[in-house]
């Protein structure tokens, strides 16, 4: 059989242009989102230090009231300012001790949170390999992925507390893995109940345009002295139940002989044979049909 | 000459009398059974001391036998005719004022002017046996009708015989 | 600043997912698109309404109302031509006469594609206006851009009474051309022998021309002799043929229109088988002067005759080439009579009849691509067609006592001579086999058809 099944481009033409531009975003979002994802250290350079400073600063302050305090009272207790001193660099000490301790997990979360980057835009350049299959898991994904984004907003909120963030993203990391799997299982199920509806469906499509194909062909009064490599396209417009409502000639063939002959099989052939379940008929509310006259029929007379 | 030329047109009429009183196909039958004595010329001359009213009387017949049928595309003239081509041809030999023409027909069937060629095939086969035999070339006149002059009507092989055939006509010259 | 880009990003990836979707999901409510590329090889169907004005049944009579009934004329051109399935008169039950108001479904019901309708009304002493209007039933609807009209035709004619059937001939061709994309041939006529034959008298030769459908005919040349092979000018104002009038065969020419002739051969033994060449310049004939029939040209301007083929074998039936550059001819050269073909420029000749024993009159088709010839197996003789490039040969006919095969000037019907009814008659088969049909029985045995060119 030499019909096929496609997608007719001219009037898309708006969608197609979208879709290419949203392809090359994707696209350069794919590699430049390796690129920030991969530089971890740029992350870590970050370190929040402003924030740890400022803490050091107060207790700095606080060390100098004392001095201040010791050199009003006469430098009373130099031992002891000694001492408290040594309390108060221990105090530091401790301070920077707590600080780089804070500066190792906040550097450990990071490079989670890169990873999970990473792994995320592994997972999504493979999700769009098998995108025609993905309806369902999309939609998964769409969700849990505002629920995230809903989740970033609020840790946003609580910029100051690291731990909290630190938390909230392990969290978001762990949520968006588990989603992540999720979709990745649904969509495997998904994909295999799609096909074999696709299978089905399509099934049925060749089914009724052989049959289609052939109650025109059965009509269609081949005019004497044509060029047989002429072709005549028609768009056909069919009512529920196969009823021809319209032919319309959408490239000549450039002799009217020929596109007259056409049009007339189609409204000869009328009604087509279509399924009858609405949903399936609507495949067949528009038909494109190319007629060119290779060869005749041979069976009747 | 001009004795002779009469005593022709006398001869002629009467030969042409004699044809139309009996039919072309009982004077082949008959020249077909005389056929071997006249093709012999020793039976001939024995013929002659029986008398002459016989022998004129069978010169006779095989002069009157002026019609010779041919085969589907065939322009052989039948062994059967060669006895009466050959007395045609005598007599022209002997009366160099006479003229004949003679006309080739076809049976129906086929191309007209291919017939029209094959009937003056079969003038030519005459001609020859009639040129053998002492005729002269100025004594023939040639045409060959074809199709177009059948003797018989009907589209029978019986009626396709009789109408593959070279008439021969004594004529004024 | 990172968590920005970062949510931008699962965005856009979320928006491509979407678009992908929306793409991928297009199909499911989209157009179906077939290809189709085989037809079926069938007659139009055709409705020939009767033209307001005439009477609605005119097939059963033969009057000269009759005659001149315009429907019923172009119903029989166009249903002999073999082209066209035309609805019978009876099963018509609406009368249109214009394309306006026609009910487009009652005709697609009638089931055809095309229909005839015409109006014929008084217009002044011994005339009348004609008008006829050719539609496609199925063009009414939407046809977009390119498309085609409903309305095929529409003329209007003011001709004399007499030229009713002449011009009903004129509309069918018109018909013919817009939906076979051909021109026809239904203004053509034909010249062909009669041959009268009365028990007790010698037999009466005609040359007769009429319309190609047999109506019309006119005497040319009476003739107590045979009168054979006419053969008519390119410009189809001149017929060729061979006279026995004088009791030996010569070639004439005879103006069609005034009758007047004049005498081109009259070499001893044959004169035959005329035939024009292309340009009108020369005559191709039989002679057989030579001693036996060969094919010779004749300039008729200077009446330069030169032989063109030799040897001993009967050669007769010239027929040119559409390009005047060879000739065909029958020749038993080989045995039996085939088809040969002469090159002019080089003498070189060519055996092109394979089939059988007995091949003869042949002539070309107008594209030069067919040969039509008379042709014999068992004790039949047929037309057939033979293409001289795939080498397929066709019997045309089959009634076995076919002969003188003349092609129409467009290659689409053969006219030869056959017997019916116990009486020579003429008879017509579509080079596609379609169609036989015999024309109107004539008062004796008619034979040797000539089909004219084009006349307009």
């Amino acid at each position: 059989m030499s019909f096929s099944v496609e997608t007719k481009t001219s009037s898309y033409k708006l969608p197609l242009i979208l879709a290419i531009m949203v392809h090359a975003i994707l696209i350069w979002f794919i590699f430049t989102n390796v690129e920030l994802a991969v530089p971890t250290p740029v992350a870590q350079k970050r370190q929040k230090p402003v924030d740890i400073v400022k803490a050091v600063a107060v207790n700095q302050a606080q060390v100098e009231d004392e001095i201040a305090k010791i050199k009003a009272g006469q430098q009373q207790k130099q031992q002891r300012q000694a001492a408290q001193q040594r309390k108060l660099q221990k105090l530091a000490q401790q301070a920077a001790q707590a600080r780089a301790k804070e500066q190792a997990r906040l550097k450990q979360l990071k490079a989670e949170q890169a990873k999970l980057q990473k792994l995320q835009a592994q997972k999504q350049r493979a999700a769009e390999k098998r995108l025609a299959d993905l309806k369902k898991r999309q939609a998964a994904q769409q969700q849990s992925l505002a629920k995230l984004e809903k989740q970033q907003a609020v840790a946003a909120t609580e910029n100051a507390k690291q731990e909290a963030l630190a938390k909230q993203q392990a969290a978001q990391a762990q949520q968006k893995k588990i989603a992540q799997q999720e979709a990745a299982k649904q969509a495997a199920e998904d994909k295999a109940a799609t096909q074999a509806r696709a299978q089905e469906l399509q099934g049925v499509v060749n089914k009724y345009a052989v049959m289609i194909k052939q109650s025109i062909e059965q009509r269609w009064i081949i005019p004497d002295n044509i060029n047989k490599d002429m072709s005549t396209k028609l768009q056909v417009r069919l009512a529920p139940g196969g009823t021809v409502v319209d032919v319309r000639v959408i490239t000549s063939s450039g002799d009217t002989r020929l596109d007259r002959s056409a049009r007339a099989a189609v409204f000869k052939a009328s009604p087509l044979p279509v399924p009858s379940e609405p949903q399936m008929f609507d495949r067949f509310r528009v038909l494109n049909l190319t007629l060119r006259p290779e060869g005749v029929l041979t069976s009747s007379t | 000459m001009k004795k002779k030329l009469i005593y022709t047109t006398v001869l002629v009429a009467a030969l042409g009398l004699a044809g139309c009183s009996s039919t072309s196909s009982k004077l082949g039958q008959a020249g077909s059974a005389n056929g071997n004595g006249a093709h012999s010329s020793g039976a001939g001359q024995l013929a002659g001391f029986k008398g002459v009213d016989k022998l004129s009387s069978q010169q006779r017949k095989l002069l009157n036998d002026r019609t010779y049928y041919f085969a589907f595309d065939s322009s052989i003239v039948d062994q059967k005719d060669m006895p009466a081509v050959e007395a045609q041809a005598r007599y022209l030999a002997a009366n160099p004022n006479a003229h004949i023409v003679l006309e080739g027909n076809t049976d129906e069937r086929g191309s007209r002017e291919y017939n029209v060629g094959l009937g003056e095939r079969r003038d030519n086969s005459v001609e020859q046996i009639l040129l053998m035999n002492g005729a002269r070339k100025n004594q023939i006149k040639k045409v060959s009708y074809g199709a177009e002059k059948p003797a018989v009507l009907g589209h029978s092989e019986t009626a396709y015989a009789k109408n593959r055939r070279v008439e021969l006509a004594y004529r004024n010259h | 600043m990172i968590r920005q880009s970062k949510r931008f990003l699962q965005r856009c990836a979320v928006l491509s997912l979407l678009t992908y979707l929306f793409l991928f999901s297009v199909p499911s409510q989209a157009e179906l698109n077939l290809e189709l590329t085989k037809g079926i090889d069938r007659a139009l169907p055709i409705a020939v309404v009767p033209f307001a004005g005439q009477a609605r049944d005119a097939s059963n009579s033969d009057t000269k109302q009759a005659q001149q009934n315009i429907a019923a004329t172009i119903q029989s051109d166009l249903q002999h031509s073999g082209r066209f399935k035309v609805t019978d008169p009876q099963s018509i039950k609406r009368f249109p006469h214009t394309a306006d108001g026609i009910n487009y479904r009652y005709w697609q019901k009638l089931g055809v594609d095309d229909i005839v309708v015409g109006n014929v009304e008084p217009a002044g002493i011994g005339k009348v206006k004609v008008s006829f209007d050719l539609i496609d039933v199925y063009g009414k609807a939407k046809t977009g851009p390119g498309g085609s009209n409903y309305l095929l035709a529409s003329k209007e004619f003011v001709v004399k009474k007499s030229d009713l059937r002449r011009l009903a001939h004129h509309i069918s061709d018109i018909v013919y051309k817009e939906l076979t994309g051909k021109a026809g041939i239904f203004s053509t006529r034909v010249a062909y022998i009669v041959v009268q034959r009365t028990q007790g008298k010698p037999p009466q030769y005609l040359l007769e021309v009429s319309d190609f459908d047999g109506y019309d005919p006119h005497v040319l040349l009476h003739s107590d002799q045979p009168i054979m092979s006419p053969a008519w000018s390119p410009d189809g104002k001149e017929l060729a043929y061979v006279s026995f009038e004088k009791k030996h065969a010569e070639i004439y020419v005879v103006d069609v229109a005034s009758g007047k002739r004049r005498l081109v051969t009259s070499y001893p033994g044959i004169n035959g088988a005329p035939a024009w060449s292309p340009n009108g310049k020369q005559l191709a004939v039989v002679l057989s002067k030579g001693g036996n029939p060969r094919i010779y040209t004749i300039d008729l301007a200077t009446n330069k005759v030169t032989v063109v083929t030799r040897g001993w074998s009967i050669d007769t039936e010239p027929s040119w080439a559409p390009d005047g550059k060879s000739l065909l001819f029958t020749s038993d050269r080989g045995g039996s009579p085939q088809i040969y073909r002469v090159n002019l420029a080089n003498g070189k000749i060519a055996r092109m009849s394979f089939n059988g024993s007995y091949n003869a009159s042949a002539s070309f088709a107008p594209d030069g691509q067919e040969i039509v010839m008379l042709h014999k197996n068992g004790g039949l003789f047929n037309v057939a067609l033979q293409n001289l490039h795939t080498g397929t040969f066709n019997l045309l006919t089959n009634l076995g006592q076919d002969q003188s095969p003349t092609m129409a000037p467009n290659g689409s019907m053969v006219m030869y001579a056959t017997r019916f009814g116990g009486r020579g008659v003429l008879a017509v088969a579509s080079t596609d086999g379609r169609v036989q049909m015999r024309l109107p029985a004539r008062n004796g045995d008619v034979q040797e058809p000539a089909w004219s060119p084009f006349l307009s």
